[in-house]
Order: structure tokens, then sequence, then C-alpha cells
């Protein structure tokens, strides 16, 4: 228990500093929204910080706040599956929508 | 049991020290981590209906743009950035609070622990209201679940994350209410983690709605 004692500040200290990241984080992607160079002709590079941002956002969560880079490995797999499977089909259906052959006004 | 009291994550020796199970890990909790994984193809498969049909609306409010109504009265682009940025960050002290909260009960620190699980039901509460905010103010400008493409899947993917929301403050209610009636001892923080988990997963698809809902903007031509 001597070893928790001691490990206990250290996990405060870990969590209120990966708060202090998202904040930082969040910080910065509506500032990137808010930048018109982003906005008018350089859309693609928002959408890829925005995405950067957000997942290590997203990870940041899951690593520290649930624990998941310490815990047991099989809860790791049980999530992460599953996360990677809808990611793929959220992009493959991003792409293939995004490519439109035929205007809907004309459907 | 005393050396399940720990802080943090859950190690293997503490696992060893959970009663033993038939992979050797808390049931409660591999059930969980396999229900958070199947919701996140549950939302998965909502934001993927949301970018396919992003920029389809035929007609207006527009998420990013700007709309003129066929009685001539102009509608200005339907998302509140500024707002949604400050109710984010209150997710995501909430997911914070959830984990002081989780640390105050595996130490059997219950001052901390109850003041901690209070706040995060607080902040939880606060979102859902910044969200009855916006459902408000967009309904009034004219977007309804009925109105066009945008308002069907906006409101039905933000619509199931509140309602997500709604749920995670009913358990944290409850686990604060059935702490003061009796103290939920270290050796059943597994509970309350269990609980963490749900609320850090509600924290996490904000982050990704947030993100490609609301920073992203909607070409006209419905690309990047």
């Amino acid at each position: 228990m001597e070893a928790h004692a001691h490990a206990q500040p250290h996990a405060v200290r870990n969590y209120i500093l990966v708060l202090c990241i998202l904040g930082v984080l969040t910080f910065l992607e509506v500032m990137t929204y808010f930048i018109p160079w982003f906005q008018v002709e350089h859309r693609r590079v928002l959408f890829l910080a925005i995405s950067v941002m957000g997942t290590i956002k997203f990870a940041l969560v899951v690593a520290f706040y649930m624990h998941l880079r310490h815990d047991a490995v099989f809860y790791r797999e049980v999530f992460i599956i599953p996360l990677v499977l809808a990611v793929i089909i959220t992009l493959i259906v991003t792409m293939l929508t995004s490519i439109r052959l035929i205007p809907y006004q004309h459907i | 049991m005393a050396a399940h009291a720990t802080t943090g994550p859950v190690t293997h020796e503490h696992e060893a020290a959970h009663p033993p199970t038939s992979m050797g890990l808390p049931h409660i909790k591999l059930g969980f981590w396999t229900f958070l994984g199947s919701d996140c193809l549950f939302f998965g498969s909502l934001i993927a209906t949301y970018m396919a049909y992003r920029g389809h609306s035929l007609t207006g409010p527009f998420s990013h743009t700007s709309w003129t109504a066929p009685d001539g009265h102009v509608v200005p682009h339907i998302l509140n950035v500024p707002v949604t940025s400050i109710s984010a960050f209150v997710l995501l002290v909430s997911s914070f609070a959830m984990v002081m909260a989780l640390n105050g009960f595996q130490t059997n620190n219950r001052g901390r622990a109850r003041l901690w699980l209070f706040l995060t039901a607080i902040f939880g509460l606060t979102f859902l209201g910044f969200q009855s905010y916006e459902f408000t103010e967009f309904y009034l400008n004219g977007l309804s679940l009925q109105q066009n493409l945008f308002g069907s899947c906006f409101f039905v993917l933000t619509g199931f994350h509140g309602t997500h929301v709604a749920f995670g403050v009913l358990w944290l209610l409850t686990l604060f209410v059935a702490d003061l009636r009796k103290p939920i001892p270290p050796s059943k923080a597994v509970n309350v983690e269990t609980c963490g988990l749900y609320w850090h997963f509600v924290d996490i698809v904000w982050i990704v709605i947030f993100a490609f809902v609301y920073l992203i903007p909607v070409t006209e031509k419905g690309g990047f």
C-alpha cells in the first residue's frame, strides 16, 4: 500500500496535466476553425488539423481517464477492434459519398 | 481485498486479487468494455450517416452557410461554435471530475469521492442545459427533424448523444445517493469505475461529434 500512497499524487498530477492538454487542444481546434486562411481555400488542411487534434484528445481520454493504457490487454482488444471497424466504415462511407457523379437535384 | 484499494489503473496484480472469474478479469468490467465496443459501432453508423449526407440538403437552414427562406428572411449559419466550445469543455472537465471521484473511492477518501461525483453530475447537467438551449435556438430558426437532411442527421446524432448523457447523469446521481445511504467501500470501487467508463465514453463521442459536425465546415458541394 505504501507504493500506492506514493502513486496517488502522481496519478492526480497526471489527471490535471491531461485536463490542461485537453483544454489547450480544444482551444486550438476552435481557433483553427476561425482562421480565414483555412476557411477559404485550405479546407483539407483544416480537416487534417482538426482530425489530428480530435484524435489526440480521444486517445488521451481513453488512455489516461479510462485507464486503458495500464489495464488488461483484453479490454483493449474488446474496445479497439470495434472502434477501428467503426472508423473504417465511416471513412469508406465518407469517401464514397463525397464523390457525387449525379447531382442530387436531378435524382 | 485491501490490495484492490488502488489509485488509477487496475494492474494485473490487482486483477489476481479480484474474486476468481473464468477469464481472471471482473465480469462487470469486461461486459461493460464489450458494450462500449458495440456503442462505438452504433455511434460510428450515426456519424457515417451524417458524413454521407453532409452538404446534401436541398433546403435550409444550413450548418455553416446562410440561407434565404422562401419569404425572403435570411437565416444565418445555424451552428454556434463558441457556445458549443464551452459545452464541449464542460464535458471534458466532467471527465476529469469523474476520474477524481473514482480516485477518491479507490483510496477510501469519502469527502473527495462524493464531492467530485456530485460535480460530475452537475457538469453533465450543465452540458444538457447547453444542448437544450442549442436545440431550442435551432428550432426557432426553422431547423427541425423533418426540415432537411442536415436537421434529420444532426438531431438524431446529437439527440442520441444527449440521451446517453442524461442516462449517465441519472447513473451518477444514483451512485451519489447510494453512497450517502451506505458508503461504497474500495473493494466495490469497480461499480464506480464502470460508471466512469460510461461517462468517459460519452465524452469521447462528443470529442468526435464536435470535431466533425461543428468544426469542419460543409462546402456547397458536400466535400471537404
